[in-house]
């Protein structure tokens, strides 16, 4: 393997580093009955007014079909929802703890996949998911290890000067009236 | 360090639909310790200018995380010469690549800090007809991979299910 001065020959110029509050990240398995679920799931949680604000799922015979991710506060009103539906609770499993670091831009090149991929592995960082936005690679790791993601990051990639904080200063909720 | 908004629509708005065929989905097992391995990889790739439109990743099995990666079906063969060479193609294992596919995106205000975003565009599809391989929703956007010819299946139903400019 090339040391990562070769493979990374300057650092990548970034915009920002977003870092979320503290999530709980919920995986849908494929054990009894697969699209069912994961359309009840979702249902539940929009009636009760929760917001899922990360979610892959993917259809191609995985046993994993779907992660999400949600706010840590409201994994209580989750667990209650779905203690009414066993079926659906059999086929959830919960890692709490989680957060998620966002980075951008990508301009849709691999080169910053690939740079957060050997940073983030180089210091054994757990990565539990992730996925491109309309400019941001969004990664889930624990929370507790989001500042030393960042750290490593940073050994590489270039902030502009004053950037925007990395944790949110506002946190958006929707309600219905 | 709260700011609860408070409306409802009746359907979310969105500032519109983008469609795209002719799309390849590679599928890509990442072994446990092989992480930073594929990370030079695809820094290498990344010197080929191959953009995507969709990268993601997520476990399939308590033990396997797959990378799965979305990009114009024009990319494709160079990125399978490429990746021929390190990994063994031929290996469904390993690797899987879907052809063609087809994306339907779009995002709309606050997307990622609303509930029932998701749930409004996956009961538009169930039961239509309108297999879906991939969704993703991250910050205000949301990504559906869908088989071939399903586009235009799919585009009418959203269209019906959310406020399209």
């Amino acid at each position: 393997m090339n040391n990562t001065r070769e493979s990374i020959d300057k650092k990548i110029r970034i915009n920002g580093i977003k870092l979320s509050t503290e999530l709980v990240q919920i995986n849908l398995l494929n054990r009894l009955f697969p699209q069912d679920s994961r359309a009840l799931f979702f249902r539940l949680l929009a009636q009760h007014q929760i917001n899922i604000p990360f979610i892959l799922t993917s259809c191609m015979g995985e046993k994993i079909i779907g992660s999400c991710c949600v706010a840590a506060e409201d994994i209580h009103r989750i667990k209650k929802v779905v203690a009414g539906e066993p079926k659906l609770k059999e086929n959830l499993e919960f890692i709490p703890g989680v957060g998620t670091l966002s980075i951008f831009p990508h301009h849709s090149n691999l080169k910053l996949l690939g740079v957060s991929f050997y940073l983030l592995s180089k210091v054994r960082l757990p990565l539990y998911g992730m996925a491109s936005s309309i400019s941001s690679l969004t990664f889930i790791t624990d929370y507790s290890l989001l500042d030393e993601a960042v750290t490593t990051l940073l050994e590489y990639m270039d902030l502009p000067p004053n950037p925007a904080p990395f944790r949110p200063e506002t946190h958006v909720i929707q309600k219905k009236r | 360090m709260e700011t609860i908004a408070v409306y409802w629509e009746p359907k979310p708005k969105t500032y519109g639909f983008r469609g795209v065929t002719d799309l390849s989905l590679m599928n890509i097992e990442i072994k446990p310790g092989e992480m930073g391995q594929w990370g030079l990889w695809l820094m290498e790739l990344a010197g080929l200018d191959i953009g995507f439109h969709l990268i993601l990743a997520k476990y399939s099995t308590h033990q396997k995380f797959r990378l799965y990666i979305l990009l114009e079906n024009i990319w494709a063969d160079r990125v399978l010469s490429y990746i021929g060479k390190k990994i063994d193609l031929d290996s469904e294992k390993d690797f899987h690549l879907t052809y063609p596919v087809e994306l339907i995106s779009f995002q709309g205000p606050h997307f990622g800090d609303r509930y029932g975003i998701a749930h409004t565009a996956f009961k538009a599809l169930d039961g239509q007809g309108v297999p879906v391989l991939i969704t993703v929703c991250s910050g205000a956007a949301v990504y559906i991979v869908l088989p071939e010819n399903m586009l235009q299946e799919a585009r009418p139903l959203l269209a019906e299910a959310f406020e399209v400019p």
